[in-house]
């Protein structure tokens, strides 16, 4: 190789400058720590809150004394490092940010780590999320994409982010460093998108619109990460807070439409499958306008180890009635199983025209009746017949009859859960949107 | 790799490309321009105040499966702010740019196009069209300024260089960059990407990190 | 809740079918019991 051989062929290596940079305030005198000097742009001299263009090297003020009614304190001091998402990460920015119109603030904290860039973090009433800036932007119509108009539905690697916010959003406050020329007062057009536990956002000023993403991340997790002794406890439910009742009452949905299809078929197929046996088919003499008592039918049998037993009884009736009381009596146990029914009958005319009331038949089911060999024992009586005589009625005893109760009383039984998790899915998105003015369950009449 | 002597202080300067056509003397800095086998010194390069970079010359990184080194760098600037592009070659004749930009990465090779629109049309949110690569939108135009070159680049990386920088944004994460200067036009079509999808070795030890 | 749910509805259900095939009425407020005859000479006349 040329050159000459007092002069060496590599140079020494890059010897790593100490990073941090101080300086003095060229408003107040006081002492700047810079951080990251060549990516800051800015930095707020703490102790007189002026904000430093960084990047002109007589250090121009950018703002002086920022107006401020009270201090705000972060909650992950400057400097602090913590680990999310794998990287690790140092707070180097604080702002506080405040929707223009009504005046609601949150914090935004700028985190950096030199091989993986910038992230936020941002805190809401003690949620947080973590935020990415992107390059990628969401499918559709980025021209119109990002007003906030209601019903908007954004697309973004197969995430339907929903509508949540939109507005002109503000800084109120800084301390730190930042990647741009920070100005107390700025504002941008704002729209928020939520898939929960996710998020996409848009903000757009004069000369540039930026979109990113963001995460909900547990206060837990936050604590953990940056060492931090304590945080304020999160209240209400944030937008992007990971739909736990939802995704609960989307299985539990789905449970219960199973459970219901289900009994569905069983009951159509017990039904069908009833054996509708009549048993014991009893005419029997009674006197009208009188009382019969101690008719015994023949020992019949009752098939199947255990189902259930109708007892019909017909009579003619015609604005007369006909009672029975009677036991059915296990020949074998001795077991008696007490009943009665009346069968009446009315009809006439009134002012509205014809009426009827009740029928000639009526009967009652008796449930778990084991099989074996019954027999019946019958007391009648009788009234408002016209005339005094003979007359029959027929009592059946059907075995095995479908039971349709039950199909309903189980139904309800098997809703009761369901109820209670679609209650407390509607009362945790409730919560969810009611910071949102695209709030879906409330009438947009308000 | 042709290595040639500093006029200025007659260390050894490499040139890894063939297409390098000027040269930062890691010595001297002196900023040198190369005809053949000639090297001129056109002057020297000031020192940067600050730089927070994880790249420096010598940094190796992986794209598409193949091993890349970078061998210079230029540092841009604008109205709000500046970003790095680091020249790569691939040990063959192709080379490449990596840009770097608030922790934002792009790799993209040069691209020939003509028929470009003259720059004082432009306008964010306009179409251009690359032919074959696509119908592709303006993201930012911006009035840069070179603040700062190191190894060997394709162009005269003067400090003061002024150009146009127009950033573009195709589908999914495909990017382009098309340069007006004085001189030439020069376009580039790429991707962003992950720090991590490059698998980088000897990076710039960052003091802290 | 979702396992819950799922243990006790695949339950309701299992007793639904079993009370179905045994003519069980779950819920019956007008139940019928079966009693024992009061004594000798109850109520059987041949």
């Amino acid at each position: 190789m040329a050159g000459n051989a007092d002069i060496p062929d590599v140079p020494n290596p890059p010897v790593t400058k100490p990073r941090v940079k101080m300086f003095a305030c060229p408003n107040c005198g006081g002492s700047i720590t810079l951080r990251y000097p060549g990516a800051s742009m800015s930095v707020v001299c703490e102790n007189c809150q002026s904000i430093i263009d960084v990047n002109d090297e007589n250090y121009k003020i950018l703002t002086k004394f920022f107006k401020q009614a009270k201090p705000f304190t972060p909650l992950i001091p400057l400097g602090q490092r913590g680990s999310l998402k794998g990287k690790t990460w140092e707070v180097i920015g604080f702002m506080v940010r405040s929707d223009v119109s009504s005046q609601y603030f949150w914090s935004e904290y700028l985190l950096l780590n030199p091989f993986y860039g910038y992230r936020w973090l941002v805190e809401d009433k003690g949620h947080w999320n973590f935020i990415t800036t992107i390059k990628k932007k969401p499918e559709g119509n980025l021209r119109v994409a990002g007003l906030g108009r209601l019903g908007e539905v954004l697309t973004l690697d197969e995430k339907r982010y929903k509508v949540f916010n939109s507005g002109r959003t503000q800084v109120d406050y800084v301390i730190g460093e930042f990647y741009w020329r920070v100005v107390v007062g700025s504002q941008t057009n704002t729209a928020d998108y939520i898939d929960p536990p996710l998020m996409l956002s848009c903000e757009k000023d004069e000369s540039e619109v930026v979109w990113s993403t963001g995460e909900y991340i547990s206060h837990k997790e936050i604590k953990k990460a940056f060492k931090l002794e304590k945080l304020p406890n999160p209240s209400g439910t944030a937008a992007t807070e990971p739909p736990r009742a939802k995704k609960s009452w989307e299985k539990i949905g789905m449970l219960w439409a199973l459970f219901l299809a289900f009994i569905t078929c069983a009951q159509i197929w017990l039904s069908g499958t009833s054996p509708y046996e009549v048993a014991c088919d009893y005419r029997g003499i009674y006197l009208q306008n009188g009382k019969q008592n101690d008719q015994t039918t023949p020992v019949f049998t009752l098939q199947k180890e255990m189902s259930n037993v109708q007892i019909t009884v017909h009579a003619p009736v015609s604005n007369s009635w006909f009672y029975v009381s009677g036991e059915l009596v296990n020949n074998t146990t001795g077991a008696t199983y007490p009943f009665e029914r009346t069968v009446e009958y009315y009809y006439g005319t009134d002012s509205d025209g014809a009426w009827t009331e009740g029928s000639s038949e009526s009967a009652l089911t008796i449930s778990s009746v084991p099989g074996g060999k019954y027999y019946l024992n019958l007391d009648t009586e009788s009234g408002g017949y016209a005339t005094n005589n003979k007359d029959q009625y027929n009592l059946r005893v059907i075995r095995g009859v479908p039971l349709y109760d039950n199909y309903f009383w189980f139904a309800l039984f098997l809703s009761v859960i369901p109820l209670i998790s679609w209650s407390s899915m509607r009362k945790e998105e409730a919560s969810r949107w009611a910071n949102s003015d695209f709030n879906p369950y409330v009438s947009s009449s308000e | 790799m042709l290595t040639l002597s500093c006029p200025s202080c007659g260390a050894n300067v490499d040139f890894q490309s063939k297409s390098s056509v000027f040269a930062v003397c890691s010595f001297c800095k002196s900023s040198l321009v190369r005809q053949d086998l000639n090297l001129d010194s056109i002057g020297k390069i000031a020192d940067l105040q600050d730089d927070l970079t994880a790249f420096q010359i010598g940094t190796t990184g992986m794209f598409n499966k193949e091993k890349f080194e970078i061998i210079g760098r230029l540092k841009v600037g604008y109205s709000d702010g500046f970003w790095n592009e680091w020249y790569t070659t691939f040990g063959d004749e192709r080379v490449a740019w990596l840009a770097e930009a608030q922790g934002f990465l792009a790799f993209c090779y040069p691209y020939e196009v003509t028929d470009l629109p003259e720059v004082k049309t432009l306008k964010i949110g306009q179409a251009v069209d690359l032919k074959e690569k696509g119908i592709y939108e303006i993201d930012d135009i911006r009035a840069v300024k070179c603040l700062y070159s190191e190894g060997e680049l394709p162009f005269d990386a003067v400090q003061g260089r002024k150009s146009t920088s127009v950033d573009l944004t195709g589908f999914e994460l495909e990017m382009a960059t098309i340069e007006y200067a004085a001189k030439e036009t020069r376009t580039f079509i790429g991707h962003y990407l992950d720090f991590d999808d490059f698998q980088f070795k000897n990076l710039r030890p960052i003091d802290g990190w | 809740m979702v396992r819950f749910y799922f243990v006790t509805g695949s339950l309701l259900c299992a007793f639904f079918v079993y009370a179905g095939m045994n003519g069980l009425k779950v819920v019956d407020p007008f139940a019928v019991a079966a009693s024992r005859p009061l004594g000798p000479g109850g109520h059987y006349h041949k």
